[in-house]
């Protein structure tokens, strides 16, 4: 072909695309009423309306159009909608994220003239009824008291007590938040069930206590995550894995919220929906976590990782990274058996104040014998906008706001019991060795802390090293002699060394301290029967059921010394209800079959 | 703590009351080379537009941009009035301007129920003051001399550097250290910085048909 003609048939091809494409966007201009409301719709609206989370609504093309600068900034530059994580092959359920596309179209809107087309508002989602998603609550707790949020000033960290009066255990089949303030920025719900987040409470002036994390006793539900952020929709927990809220159990608030420039009344509320569904799986926590970092002031390049070998086949059904403001990128991957590589989380620009929870849309996959690496990178210069410090100073692990943290929590289900008993093992391992690396890192905070020493104690414990747990456990008693957990501990590892005086003492302590500690009534039990006192143990036994009727050691104990005692018909219950709660226990299993064998031959024998 | 941010909004209309009350009874400038005259008017609380009543000895201009509903101005307001307060006893003569000019004067007292009143509000209609300086988002601060030299255009502080990218605290007070450092010198060097905010409608925009 000569190569004019090539030429020639080129520019035709070239300008009749041109020209379509100029003629298509002739033809068609991009108005309010056709393209920008249906986007604003998908994308903005749940958080941009009236009485939404947002600031401030975008319904009508006049809201769009007076804040159009603003939005070109925010959606050229991914913040807005808010998502963090990158786009990958695994989804996330309520995945928010314009297309390059859809971008174009909203920017073509000014190029063309912002017409409107047809009139009419962005439809907004229809109202909900009485205004709980899923009618009328079972129950809608509620802060006792409204917090003012201060107008102006850093960040405000604070827990909320919300007391559930409950008198039994239910189980949540579905939640909702609402904060009734745009000022929560965003929330963790969370249980306690011994007080300690009253206590906290209690000594602070106003109402609630401060935090960016929460003390080690309020938790979130077991297996679960429930957070909530602006825009987040209600929760209801897949079926069979409803989670269990104990009677007498608080609820508590962890929030985020961001000062408005006027000082905002916040009396959040929480609406919880039971059900009576037996569960029918039951989802495990694994936790990645990094206690050791030391970021120097300046670096980019600290890295903090964990790794996690999942320990039997399960589904991982979501994850949620936590980290404070030095932590830029977050990345998840999972190295299965076969050597292949799957990513299963890429936040690029992490940013604090929309941290969530990302729940997969299918879950994922996870054959026994992978490995999940999290890594979270910092960035510790002057150039990070979110930098707390300038200039920038040595961060390390901590609960202030200033402190860094990296973790990545991973909710899965176990496949079959089995796998559900190793992934189990697994997370004991690796919490004992977390344990241990983070009441370290406490001790070198600050080298008189004696919950330190209580929890590394505790860990020794654990690991059967009983010698230097007694060594950690002195040293917590004598930081702090009023815990009675501190002498309750050290006494178990007195009684394990077998000085049963020594351990003895340290019980007595520890009911003097605290009268409602059933596990010290319980050991002063068994030191008095390792010391051959089976009477003075009865006396005990019969103390540590009283608190707790459910103590399946206290009954076997409690069933050996009266058959010590001579007492063998007072035995038997107490021996039957032990290998009733646990049916492992094969030493009361034995000696009530003795019991129960000797018994029915004097009956047998009686005329 | 608590009852903190009411009092003192009380204290900072106490102070603002005085002022007009002030200004009030002294004569205007005259329009021909007074000071306050290379200032353009403004248009007060009543609707009238009026040139800015300056006490005699005042030695700088502020004014903070604001909007009716922009969170970063909303945000930043109660630091801007913390400001004032600690430099209006030095000469330096603070005011709060409205320039959205689709912000009526109801919307404006609505805000400042909302918000609380602190130095005296102003809108530019006309858009005066909004072109003479270059005025540009919500908020914005800006410092002259009566007579109209420029000392300060830019941000508060760098509480933000982004829209949606927030410091959890302002790391740098460049406004205060400029102003600061005018009082001490007493000649102004046309600092800059950039404002993050919300743009500001200069001319009424319905969208067509
Ligand atoms: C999940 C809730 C949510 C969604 C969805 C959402 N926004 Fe926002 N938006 C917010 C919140 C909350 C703010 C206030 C700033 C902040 O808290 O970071 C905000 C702020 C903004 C701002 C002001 C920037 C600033 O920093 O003040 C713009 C502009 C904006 N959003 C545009 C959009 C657009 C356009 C969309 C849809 C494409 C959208 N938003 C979707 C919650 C949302």
């Amino acid at each position: 072909m000569p190569r004019r003609l090539f030429q020639l048939l080129t520019l035709l091809l070239t300008w009749g695309f041109l020209s379509a494409g100029i003629l298509r966007s002739a033809a068609s201009p991009v108005t309010f009423h056709d393209q920008v409301a249906p986007l604003i719709a998908r994308h903005c609206v749940s958080c941009h309306r009236p009485g939404g989370a947002a600031p401030f609504p975008l319904v009508s093309a006049e809201d769009v159009r007076k804040r159009f600068r603003e939005i070109e900034e925010v959606v050229r530059a991914g913040r807005m909608p808010p998502w963090l994580p990158a786009a990958q092959e695994d989804r996330f359920q309520g995945e928010r994220r314009l297309s390059s596309e859809e971008v174009q179209t909203l920017l073509k809107w000014r190029e063309d003239g912002w017409q409107q087309g047809e009139t009419g508002a962005v439809p907004l989602p229809p109202a909900v009824p009485g205004g709980w998603t899923w009618g009328t609550p079972d129950l809608v707790v509620r802060m006792p008291l409204p917090y003012t949020v201060p107008a102006t000033g850093r960040d405000v960290y604070r827990h909320f007590v919300l007391p559930t009066g409950l008198t039994r255990d239910v189980r949540i089949a579905a939640w909702e938040f609402r904060a009734g303030s745009r000022t929560v920025h965003h929330a963790f719900l969370k249980f306690d069930r011994k007080g300690e987040a009253r206590r906290h409470d209690a000594m602070d002036s106003e109402v609630g206590f401060p935090g960016m994390d929460s003390p080690s006793g309020i938790q979130p539900p077991n297996g679960h995550f429930a957070s909530w952020q602006p825009g987040a929709p209600p929760t209801r927990n897949p079926k069979g894995m409803a989670w269990l809220l104990p009677a007498g159990a608080d609820l508590v608030l962890q929030a985020h919220l961001q000062p408005s420039g006027k000082p905002e009344p916040l009396q959040a509320e929480v609406a919880l929906w039971f059900t009576e569904d037996p569960p029918s799986r039951a989802p495990l926590k694994l936790g990645l976590v990094n206690y050791g970092f030391v970021i120097p002031p300046g670096s980019t390049h600290v890295v903090a990782t964990d790794r996690f070998m999942v320990a039997g086949d399960c589904d991982l059904l979501g994850l949620l990274p936590h980290a404070h403001y030095l932590a830029r990128r977050i990345e998840a991957t999972a190295e299965l058996p076969d050597g292949s590589r799957r990513q299963l989380l890429r936040i690029p620009d992490w940013d604090f104040n929309w941290q969530g929870v990302y729940l997969y849309e299918k879950p994922v996959f996870l054959p026994q014998g992978t490995r999940v690496e999290m890594r979270v990178h910092f960035d510790n210069s002057a150039a990070n906008p979110r930098n707390p410090f300038d200039p920038p100073r040595e961060t390390r692990f901590g609960l202030g706001t200033t402190d860094e943290m990296a973790e990545l929590w991973l909710q899965v289900l176990p496949r079959t019991d089995d796998s559900a008993r190793r992934l189990g093992e697994g997370i004991l391992r690796q919490t004992a060795r977390d344990v241990v690396a983070y009441n370290r890192e406490r001790l070198r905070m600050d080298p008189k802390d004696p919950v330190a020493y209580l929890n590394l104690g505790k860990a020794f414990l654990s690991r059967q090293q009983t010698t230097n747990a007694a060594r950690l456990l002195v040293r917590a008693v004598e930081l702090a002699p009023d815990s009675d957990e501190a002498h309750y501990q050290l006494g178990l590892a007195y009684r394990i060394l077998n000085a049963l005086e020594a351990a003895k003492r340290e019980f007595e302590d520890a009911v003097r301290l605290h009268p409602g500690n059933t596990r010290a009534w319980g050991n002063l039990g068994l030191v008095e029967l390792d010391s051959g006192n089976p009477a003075t143990a009865v006396g005990f036994l019969r103390k540590a059921l009283e608190l707790d009727p459910a103590d399946a050691l206290a009954h076997a104990a409690l069933g050996s010394a009266l058959q010590q005692s001579g007492k063998a018909a007072e035995a038997i219950p107490h021996l039957r209800k032990a290998v009733e709660l646990a049916p492992d226990d094969a030493g009361s299993k034995e000696l009530l079959k003795v019991l129960e064998a000797t018994l029915l031959n004097r009956q047998s024998k009686a005329p | 703590m608590r009852g903190l941010p009411v009092g003192l909004t009380r204290r900072d209309f106490l102070a603002a009351t005085a002022a007009l009350a002030f200004a009030a009874c002294r004569p205007l400038a005259s329009p021909a080379g007074d000071t306050a005259s290379a200032l353009p008017p403004l248009s007060g609380p009543d609707g009238v537009r009026r040139p800015l009543p300056l006490a005699p000895g005042t030695r700088a201009v502020v004014m903070m941009t604001l909007s009716v509903d922009c969170p970063i101005s909303n945000q930043l307001l109660p630091d801007y009035r913390e400001l004032a307060r600690r430099h209006a006893a030095e000469g330096v003569s603070f005011h709060e301007l409205y320039p959205n000019v689709d912000e009526t004067d109801a919307a404006v007292a609505e805000h400042r129920d909302a918000y609380g009143t602190g130095a005296a509000a102003w809108r530019d209609p006309e858009g005066g003051w909004t072109r003479r300086f270059g005025l540009t988002v919500t908020p914005q601060v800006l410092a002259v001399t009566p007579d109209g030299r420029l000392i300060y255009r830019g941000r508060l502080h760098d509480r933000f550097e982004g829209l949606g990218v927030r410091r959890p605290a302002p790391r740098r007070m460049e406004f205060a250290e400029t102003l600061v450092r005018f009082l001490a010198e007493g000649h102004p060097r046309a600092v800059e910085t950039k404002a993050i905010g919300c743009r500001i409608r200069t001319s009424p925009r319905p969208a067509s048909r």
